[in-house]
C-alpha cells in the first residue's frame, strides 16, 4: 500500500520537539529513496542522451534545409519507413508462430533453435549481408531465381529480407516471453468450453500475450529502422531503391558530414516520434483493456 | 484485449499507406522521370561507384540522364571493396568506378572488367590536411615530426591512401620520425578526412579533394613535387555489362569536357600534376 491514512499515533510515533510527524519522516524517506534510485539512473540516461544532444547541436538550420529537404533524403526516409513496417509484418507472420511453438512444447533440439533464433544478434550485420548475397544471389538460389524473372539481391526486396534477418530475433524472442507467462489452465479451460486451437490463440493467448508482442513488435520495428550493415552487402545503396536512411547517412558522410548529421538528426527525430507515440497509445489501450 | 493487436496492424497499415502514398520524389532534380518500370524502352545501367565520388557522380548522372534520355543510370555507391564483392558475387553491374586505380587493379586481376575499356575520371593527389588557419604552422612534411605535433594516417594495406602516405613519407626520408606523432590510424579516406575535420588530430596526409569536403574546417597545405605519388579515380565497363555500349557512352560522358567541368567543381583533380 503506497498510500499512509491518517490514523492514531503510537507512542514511537509521537510528535517529538524538533521531530518531524511520522508521516511526514515515512514520506521524507520515500522521497530520498527516489532521488537515490535516480541519481543510480542518471549517468546511463545522460549517457544515452549526451551523444543523441551532441548530434543536434552540431546542426544548424541552414545545413539542415539544405540536405534534409533535398529529395535523396526524403526518399531514403520513405523508404526506410516503408521497409521497416514491412518486415514488422512479415516478422509477425513468420515469427509468431515460432514462439508459439517454442513456449509451448519441449522436444530434443530446442535449445539449438532457440540459439539458432538468437544468432542475428551475434552476427555481425556485414556478415549477415553476405550470408544473404550468397544465399540469394547468382552464387545460390539466386540463380534459379532469376532465370524465373525473380531478383532478390540489390533490390528493395533485399533490404526487407535483411531487415527480417537482422530484427527476428527482438520479435520472436519477447513474443515467447509473453506466450509463457498466459496460464496453461486458461488454455485448458478455453479447450473445455469448446473453443478450437485457433480460438483459444485469438481469444485467449494473444490477448493475454498482448503486451509482450507489442513490445516485440516495437522493438522490432524500430531495429530494422537502424538497419545498415546487412542491407548495404545486400541490398546496395542505389538512391531511391535500396538506399535507406542510414546508408544514406554512411554515404554521404564521405564526403559531407554536416549533412550525414542532419541526416541522422532526422531519422531520430522520426524514430523517437513514432516511438513515443506508439508506447503512448499502445499504452493507452493496453491500460484500457486490462482493467478490472 | 485483441483490439491491442488491431490497434498495432492499423498503425502499421496507417505508416506503410502514409509512405506509399508520399508524393513521388523525381528521380532526379532535372526533371528525369522516376521509378522503375516507368521507363519503357530506357536502357537501365548499374554502375558501382565508389561513396567519395558520390556527390559529382550524382550530378553528372542527372546530366547525362538529362542529355541522353534514353538511358538512366543506377548507381549504389559503397566501399571499393564492398562494391566489388558485390559485382563479382552477383555477376552483375555495367560499370565499376572505385574510389582509387588499386581497386581497379583488383577487379582486373580478378576479370571483373574490360581492361580496354579503363579510363581516368579524376586525379587524387596527395596534401597535408590540417585544421582551419593551420593553427600548428605546419608547412612541410618535416613539420609532421615536430614534437607536440599528433598526425593521422590511413591504414596502409587497407587504405590506398595508407600505401600513398607512408610512399610520401618513406621517399622523403621521414617516415619513422612522423610516425612517432602518428596518434591513430583511419580505416577508410572519409574517416581519415573526419580526424582533422573533427579535430581529432593536427593534421593527417588526405587527398586534396578534403579540402572541398570541408571547406570550413581543413586547409591543405601542397607536398612537395618530388615525394608526390598520384593516383586516380578510374571507371571501366564490368565484363558482366548487359548494355557495353550504354555503359561506354556514360564513361565517355564522365570523362567529356562537361563531366570533367563537374568533378572539378567538387574539388576534384581532372588533369595530372607536374611531377
Amino acid at each position: 500500500m503506497d498510500t499512509v491514512l491518517p490514523r492514531h499515533k503510537s507512542r514511537g510515533e509521537a510528535n517529538l520537539p524538533g521531530r518531524l510527524p511520522a508521516g511526514h519522516m515515512r514520506a521524507a524517506g520515500r522521497a530520498r529513496g527516489t532521488l537515490l534510485v535516480v541519481l543510480l539512473a542518471l549517468p546511463l540516461l545522460l549517457y544515452l542522451a549526451g551523444p543523441i544532444v551532441g548530434l543536434m547541436a552540431r546542426t544548424t538550420p541552414s545545413v539542415w534545409q539544405s540536405y534534409v529537404c533535398c529529395w535523396q533524403a526524403a526518399s531514403a526516409l520513405r523508404l526506410s519507413l516503408v521497409t521497416a513496417s514491412i518486415a514488422l509484418i512479415v516478422v509477425i507472420i513468420i515469427g509468431t508462430p515460432v514462439a508459439y511453438w517454442l513456449a509451448h512444447h519441449d522436444f530434443r533440439g530446442k535449445g539449438a533453435i532457440d540459439t539458432l533464433i538468437d544468432l542475428p544478434l551475434v552476427l555481425p550485420p556485414a556478415a549477415a549481408g553476405f550470408a544473404l548475397l550468397l544465399l540469394f544471389g547468382k552464387q545460390g538460389l539466386g540463380a534459379w531465381l532469376q532465370a524465373h524473372d525473380l531478383r532478390i539481391s540489390l533490390t528493395p526486396l533485399a533490404v526487407v529480407m535483411a531487415q527480417v534477418f537482422v530484427a527476428s530475433p527482438f520479435y520472436v524472442k519477447q513474443a515467447r516471453a509473453g506466450f509463457e507467462a498466459v496460464p496453461r489452465d486458461l488454455r485448458l479451460a478455453s479447450a473445455t468450453l469448446g473453443a478450437g486451437p485457433a480460438r483459444t490463440f485469438l481469444r485467449v493467448t494473444a490477448p493475454l500475450a498482448s503486451p509482450a508482442l507489442l513490445a516485440g513488435a516495437v522493438m522490432t520495428w524500430a531495429r530494422a529502422l537502424g538497419e545498415f550493415g546487412a542491407t548495404l552487402v545486400f541490398a546496395g545503396a542505389f538512391p531511391g531503391r535500396t538506399e535507406t536512411m542510414p546508408i544514406a547517412i554512411y554515404t554521404t558522410s564521405t564526403t559531407n558530414l554536416p549533412a550525414a548529421i542532419a541526416l541522422a538528426c532526422t531519422l531520430v527525430i522520426v524514430s523517437f516520434a513514432v516511438l513515443v507515440v506508439t508506447r503512448e497509445i499502445a499504452g493507452r489501450r493496453l491500460r484500457i483493456s486490462l482493467a478490472p | 484485449m485483441l483490439s491491442n493487436l488491431r490497434w498495432a496492424v492499423l498503425l502499421l497499415g496507417i505508416l506503410l499507406v502514409a509512405g506509399c502514398a508520399a508524393k513521388e520524389a523525381p528521380e532526379s532534380r532535372t526533371g528525369t522521370p522516376a521509378a522503375p518500370g516507368a521507363t519503357g524502352e530506357k536502357v537501365r545501367l548499374i554502375a558501382f561507384v565508389g561513396a567519395a565520388s558520390k556527390p559529382p557522380t550524382t550530378e553528372a548522372k542527372e546530366a547525362f540522364e538529362q542529355a541522353t534520355p534514353n538511358i538512366v543510370v543506377d548507381i549504389s555507391f559503397g566501399g571499393s571493396g564492398t562494391l566489388l564483392n558485390q559485382m563479382t558475387l552477383e555477376e552483375t553491374g555495367d560499370i565499376y568506378m572505385p574510389g582509387s586505380n588499386d581497386y581497379m587493379d583488383k577487379a582486373e586481376e580478378k576479370n571483373a572488367v574490360a581492361v580496354e575499356t579503363r579510363k581516368i575520371v579524376a586525379y587524387l593527389i596527395p596534401m597535408i590536411c590540417v585544421q582551419h588557419g593551420n593553427p600548428k604552422n605546419i608547412q612541410s612534411l618535416k613539420d609532421l615530426a615536430r614534437p607536440g605535433v599528433t598526425v593521422g594516417l590511413a591504414k596502409a594495406g587497407a587504405v590506398c591512401l595508407g600505401d600513398v602516405a607512408d610512399g610520401v613519407l618513406r621517399g622523403a626520408g621521414l617516415e619513422e620520425e612522423v610516425k612517432k606523432n602518428v596518434i591513430t590510424y583511419a580505416g577508410s579516406c572519409d574517416q581519415t578526412q573526419q580526424l582533422v575535420q573533427l579535430g581529432e588530430v593536427d593534421a593527417v596526409i588526405g587527398w586534396d579533394a578534403f579540402k572541398h569536403w570541408a571547406p570550413d574546417e581543413i586547409d591543405v597545405v601542397p607536398i612537395a613535387r618530388e615525394h608526390l605519388q598520384v593516383r586516380n579515380i578510374p571507371a571501366a565497363i564490368s565484363t558482366y555489362a548487359e548494355h557495353r555500349e550504354a555503359a561506354q557512352q556514360f564513361i565517355d560522358f564522365l570523362t567529356s569536357k562537361e563531366g570533367k567541368e563537374i568533378f572539378s567543381k567538387h574539388g576534384y583533380s581532372v588533369t595530372p600534376p607536374q611531377i
